[in-house]
């Protein structure tokens, strides 16, 4: 189910309902192409562009660029809600169009709409690196570590460990 | 040396051998008599020398009676001695009469008239079911034909059939036949047949190339039943279908022309026709491909290229020619980041109505309208790994736009995506009365698609 809904004649990229996060490159661009490729709809002018994605070293790439062009605008869905968009999005011909990606909803409802830009460079490497093994290590290293191996003053396991030993002194199961 | 006419060429008992017990006429190479024979009125000239001066032929009855000058008879149980002489005479024919004056066996003399190269070689055919048999010697003819014989002389009448053919690669192909030369049953006497070739510019492919594409998937067919065609709107039938393969013209001309030359059967349908004997299917006035009416109707080329169909004539099962409105062409030539990519997909619009109806359908509008091809099939589809597509549209005709549209340029939007290579790309052109309208779609390499 797509996040967004187009409508050519009206130039506008309208949030499903409910929909409260949009991630520009997957959820509307890329809607957006494969929403191009169906029937007619290039018979309207196009909604966006971009730049950017080019590779620099190793999995970096230089942080994409969306345009919204020829007045298209997103319109939020009908009710009060707070709407996350993350991506780097600007309107094409702003001096025409303004600089507002986002036009207000139909009825009278209060939308706060937050844009997460970055200029960073994107590492695009899929996946963390860490595998199901890894994460069985971490669990069983930390669940199965002795109480006598917590040594070392200041950290996190000697705060839990103490602070066990006056619960247990407390309630009087042990010295 | 020469065809012999003065019979003082003609050597007896060298060059013309007077067999009185055979008693037989025989011609050899030799002396002043080369291939190139001797003239069948110069023999019986020589046969009279021969019969006033020598005291043995004076003995016997004479052989040969003429008729005119290119016509004689053999008579008093005379014949010539084999057909290496009978094939060494020209210009004329005879007839082998019995005593009581019936023919037995005609000759008709066949001389063409006209220039074809020294090493063309001419062939015959003288029943529609026969097979094609080449003349004795290359080059222009001048050779006696067998066209009767009794039962006791080979039991055949092929008086009334006779087709003369010339088919040479590079070379354009002549034919004649009868009713060419207004005959309608052969005698034995010389007829001349109207037959020249000459370079064939059109043919550039040598033999071995037509097991390539776009020949090789190339076919001819021969159709019992009428099939119709849709030009410009109306159908015509037809009964030969060439499947031209995507071939340009010239391409398809020279696949057929390369089928007549085969002395194998050449229908890819059920019928049998074999090439060598059938009639042509194909000619080329200038830079325009005319189809031809054949015996079984007419000729239609299917799969040609549209940039060709401006000089295409076709001529239908009436003798009729038939041909398509102008149909312009527009090439659309693709980038590599559109050819690379699978999904990738074009679209011509109009770019606006303004010479038609004017009602605001323009491009960029929910009411843009997309063309449609000469087929009236909408110029949308998949780029597929194409560097370019050609599309047709009608020139005269397509009144999408509006009626006063037609044969109006028209104005066209050309779009283009794909998904993972291709991004969005759009391009304006016009589509002029001509071939050579061209748009190029380059869309920029997508580095920011996802479908995850």
């Amino acid at each position: 189910m797509d996040s967004v809904t187009f409508d050519g004649v009206e130039n506008l990229i309208i949030v499903n309902n409910g929909v409260v996060s949009l991630d520009v490159k997957a959820d509307i661009y890329s809607v957006w192409k494969q929403w191009m490729r169906e029937g007619t709809n290039t018979k309207f002018l196009p909604a966006l562009r971009t730049v950017g994605g080019d590779p620099t070293t190793g999995v970096n790439t230089v942080a994409p660029y969306f345009f919204l062009t020829n007045g298209w605008k997103i319109r939020p869905y009908e009710g009060n809600h707070t709407l996350n968009i993350s991506g780097n999005l600007f309107v094409d011909e702003s001096e025409i169009y303004g600089n507002n990606i986002v036009v207000p909803t139909l009825g009278s409802f209060q939308v706060l709409v937050n844009l997460s830009t970055t200029s960073d460079a994107t590492v695009v490497a899929t996946g963390s690196g860490v595998t199901t093994q890894d994460k069985t290590d971490i669990i069983d290293g930390v669940m199965n570590k002795s109480l006598e191996e917590i040594t070392e003053s200041g950290t996190f396991g000697e705060h839990v460990k103490n602070e066990l030993l006056t619960i247990k002194k407390f309630i009087g199961l042990s010295e | 040396m020469a065809l012999l006419t003065d019979p003082d060429d003609l050597v007896d008992g060298v060059s013309i051998i007077i067999d009185t017990a055979g008693p037989t006429i025989e011609l050899v190479v030799a002396g002043n008599l080369t291939t190139e024979g001797v003239t069948i009125k110069c023999v019986y000239s020589k046969l009279k020398e021969l019969w006033k001066d020598n005291a043995d032929y004076i003995k016997y009855p004479f052989p040969m009676g003429p008729i005119t000058d290119e016509q004689f008879e053999m008579i008093n149980g005379w014949d010539w001695d084999g057909d290496v002489t009978r094939y060494l005479l020209r210009t004329g024919g005879w007839a082998l009469k019995d005593a009581s004056g019936v023919s037995q066996e005609e000759w008709a003399g066949v001389i063409t008239l006209g220039t074809i190269g020294a090493d063309d070689q001419a062939y015959f055919l003288q029943s529609s079911g026969g097979s094609v048999v080449n003349f004795q010697l290359t080059g222009p003819v001048n050779q006696a034909v067998k066209v009767y014989g009794d039962v006791s002389h080979g039991n055949f009448d092929y008086r009334d059939y006779l087709k003369v053919y010339c088919r040479i690669y590079q070379k354009t192909y002549a034919f004649s036949q009868l009713s060419d030369i207004g005959v309608i049953t052969l005698s034995y006497q010389a007829y001349r047949f109207p037959i020249a070739n000459a370079a064939d510019a059109k043919i550039t492919h040598n033999d071995a190339a037509m097991t390539d594409s776009p020949y090789s998937g190339m076919s001819l067919i021969w159709f019992t039943s009428a099939q119709q065609r849709d030009i410009g709107g109306n159908n015509y039938d037809f009964h030969v279908i060439v499947d031209g393969n995507q071939g340009t013209a010239e391409q398809v001309y020279e696949f057929v022309q390369y089928k007549l030359r085969q002395a194998t059967d050449i229908d890819d349908g059920a019928g049998t026709h074999i090439g060598k004997k059938t009639g042509s299917l194909l000619r080329f006035v200038g830079d325009t491909l005319y189809t031809l009416a054949v015996a079984e109707g007419g000729v239609f080329i299917d799969d040609y290229q549209d940039a060709d169909i401006n000089r295409l004539v076709f001529t239908d099962d009436t003798g009729n020619t038939r041909t398509f409105p102008y149909t312009a062409v527009l090439t659309l030539s693709y980038g590599d980041n559109l050819k690379n990519d699978a999904d990738a997909k074009y679209w011509v619009y109009f770019t606006n109505d303004d010479a038609g109806d004017n009602l605001g359908y323009d491009y960029g509008t929910s009411n843009a309208i997309l063309a449609w091809n000469a087929s009236n099939v909408s110029m949308t589809g998949l780029i597929s790994g194409n560097t370019s597509s050609q599309l047709s549209y009608a020139f005269d005709t397509n009144s999408q736009r509006g009626i006063s549209s037609t044969a109006v340029e028209a104005p066209v939007t050309t779009v283009a995506i794909g998904l993972n290579t291709g991004q969005f790309v759009k391009a304006t052109g016009i589509i002029a009365r001509s071939v050579s309208n061209a748009i190029s779609l380059v869309a920029p390499l997508e580095r920011n698609y996802s479908n995850e």
